[in-house]
């Protein structure tokens, strides 16, 4: 019998413990927290599969919501989860996982990866080759390493989509834009007034000392090579593209047709976009770049399938 | 202009009571009027130390930065492109302010030994290679222990005269896990590279204290965008030269901090006359009042960087 009612309980009763999501704004935990579980409404219908009698989720430190998904299903389809928690996010995971009444917990022990039948990861490459090399056995690692997302942008009215696909989690994951590609001359002009609006309902959280001198370098950069049209935008030359976002500043790149677009199927996560598609890239419309539906490929993986097989 | 200005330079090196502000103000008059990346970071030029444009050390990958033109004869030394795969470059038109800011600073902190052992890999367009050549007339000829294939430790078995090792972090805390013999009797080692890579976090402390154990540590810091260098003893600040000025700045703002406070580090230094007056790194330290420098490492989360990374690759 699933257990759906159960997780569907536990996923409810996530929001009391927002106030430990690390770095966002209250606004922008809640607004990350209910897209998240707007997605989740699908679970019932994937839950003819089995899984794993014990899966490890190895979270990454940038999406605090990520493991929502992973868990609420394995856990519907009736096996046990263990998450391995990244730093910073120990209260959050250690509050979601107390009192559930669901086989759910959370470790910082990354011992726990050897006993897992499963061994789902989310981290930077070096993570990955770590663990893969740790586990005494690495068939078991279902893992996804680093990759980036891009935008490309042509209708001027989508500017708002675009906002809230750097808005959500504050632009640090890896379905966030790193860069946005558009024809559209005053692209970024239209880009900063929408960020602007969208900053006044959900204000930015947290950014950290790296992360300031990051936006200081693009903005720099920005000023002998480029434009600086707000505090939130810069306009860059595609070429100077990089594959790293930073939070509350947009780069947009000036570019005359997709095929200026720097796609890389094997490091391209996602494409947001509101006109081509590219081959072997997930795409998406704008809006929807942070919010991925269930039934995806996951770089590359069908990963409502890829949990069962090993 | 320029050679009067290297000659102003030079006679500074040796003289600790010139007047570094009008000096530096002049250097960065004349960077401005010839280097575009400087003028668009600050349209009019400086009137103040403070006001004189910090070129993010990032921006050396996606620019010509410096005065430098890059069609013409220059010497460039390139970061080791270790954090996006494309490397900075720091041009100049020669060596001689290098290499006179180097030694003068770093000879009472070298040995005078019979031999030198880089734990490093030669090239013509690393900064730290050719500095470590320019030690050998103190030190003794440099043996070179990295190339393509690897880390060669075997190199350090049959030293039998007083050696002086420069090494990488890395490089060092590997020659360490081999459990060596101590270095002979007037030997020295000289620690260089951060110890945060990519894969693995060493601990700076017991890395050092356990090479104590082996000879003398003296420990440097610079990078491939300056042209001169800081040195230290194990366990305190790290020493400028007097030519080289270093503040903490708030990572938000840009606004320098008060001496003790932790910031992420900005230099001026006078001995980059071709390349950029002021630059700003991702590394985060406290400056003291006596001006000297206890470093923090990266500011948490930058990207690691450096020449420790190339050793950590090939490990």
């Amino acid at each position: 019998m699933s257990r759906w009612p159960d997780v569907e309980a536990w996923l409810a009763g996530l929001d009391a413990h927002l106030p430990l999501v690390p770095d966002l704004s209250p606004e922008g935990a809640r607004m990350a927290l209910d897209l998240a579980r707007m997605a989740l409404r699908e679970v019932p219908e994937h839950l003819d599969r089995p899984a794993p009698a014990h899966t490890v989720f190895v979270a990454s430190s940038t999406v605090f919501t990520v493991a929502l998904e992973w868990c609420a299903v394995l856990l519907a389809r009736g096996g046990r989860v263990t998450l391995k928690v990244p730093r910073g996010l120990e209260p959050w995971y250690a509050a979601i996982t107390r009192d559930t009444g669901l086989p759910l917990e959370a470790t910082t022990d990354r011992r726990v990866l050897a006993t897992a039948d499963r061994v789902v990861l989310m981290g930077s490459d070096a993570t990955v080759e770590a663990v893969r090399a740790a586990l005494p056995d690495p068939s078991r690692l279902l893992a996804f390493g680093s990759r980036h997302s891009l935008a490309w942008w042509t209708d001027p009215t989508h500017a708002v989509d675009l906002a809230l696909d750097r808005v959500l989690y504050d632009g640090r994951g890896c379905m966030a834009p790193t860069g946005i590609f558009s024809p559209i001359p005053d692209a970024a002009e239209r880009l900063a007034e929408a960020l602007e609006r969208a900053r006044a309902v959900v204000p930015l959280g947290t950014v950290h000392p790296s992360e300031h001198a990051w936006i200081r370098e693009r903005t720099a950069l920005a000023r002998v090579v480029g434009r600086v049209v707000s505090d939130r935008v810069v306009e860059l030359p595609a070429r100077l593209w990089v594959p790293r976002s930073a939070p509350g500043l947009a780069v947009v790149h000036p570019v005359a047709t997709f095929a200026d677009v720097p796609i890389d199927p094997a490091r391209t996560s996602v494409l947001g976009t509101d006109g081509d598609v590219a081959e072997g890239v997930r795409c998406v419309e704008l809006g929807r770049m942070q919010r991925p539906e269930l039934d995806r490929l996951h770089d590359g993986v069908p990963w409502l399938t890829a949990l069962e097989v090993w | 202009m320029r050679d009067g200005l290297a000659r102003r330079i030079l006679e500074a090196l040796d003289a600790p009571g010139v007047d570094w502000t009008e000096l530096a103000l002049d250097v960065h008059r004349w960077q401005h009027a010839h280097d575009p990346v400087v003028r668009a970071l600050s349209p009019a030029p400086a009137t103040t130390l403070d006001a004189i444009p910090a070129v993010p050390v990032g921006l050396f990958r996606d620019l010509d930065v410096g005065t430098v033109d890059p069609a013409g004869p220059h010497v460039a030394f390139h970061t080791s492109g270790t954090t996006t795969g494309r490397p900075g470059v720091h041009r100049m038109r020669d060596t001689v302010l290098y290499d006179a800011g180097c030694m003068r600073h770093a000879r009472p902190w070298l040995p005078r030994t019979s031999r030198t052992v880089a734990l490093l890999a030669d090239s013509p367009v690393s900064s730290l290679a050719h500095m470590v050549r320019g030690f050998a007339p103190v030190t003794g000829p440099v043996t070179w222990l990295v190339d393509t294939d690897g880390l060669h430790l075997e190199g350090l078995e049959r030293v039998g005269e007083p050696t002086f090792l420069c090494t990488t972090a890395f490089a060092l805390d590997a020659w360490l896990a081999t459990d060596p013999p101590a270095l002979p009797d007037g030997s020295a080692i000289l620690v260089t590279g951060g110890f945060k890579g990519r894969r693995t976090h060493l601990d700076a402390g017991s890395v050092v204290d356990a090479a104590v154990l082996r000879a003398p540590v003296v420990q440097e810091y610079g990078m491939t965008e300056l042209s001169s260098q800081l040195w230290s003893r194990p366990g305190e600040p790290f020493e400028p030269p007097h030519w080289l000025r270093v503040t903490a700045v708030d990572p938000a703002s840009g606004v320098p901090l008060g001496p003790g406070e932790v910031g992420q580090l900005r230099f001026l230094d006078l001995c980059n006359l071709d390349g950029t007056l002021a630059i700003e790194t991702l590394d985060q330290g406290v400056v003291h009042p006596d001006g000297r420098v206890t470093l923090h490492g990266r500011l948490p989360d930058a990207p690691a960087r450096g020449c420790s990374l190339a050793v950590e690759d090939l490990l």
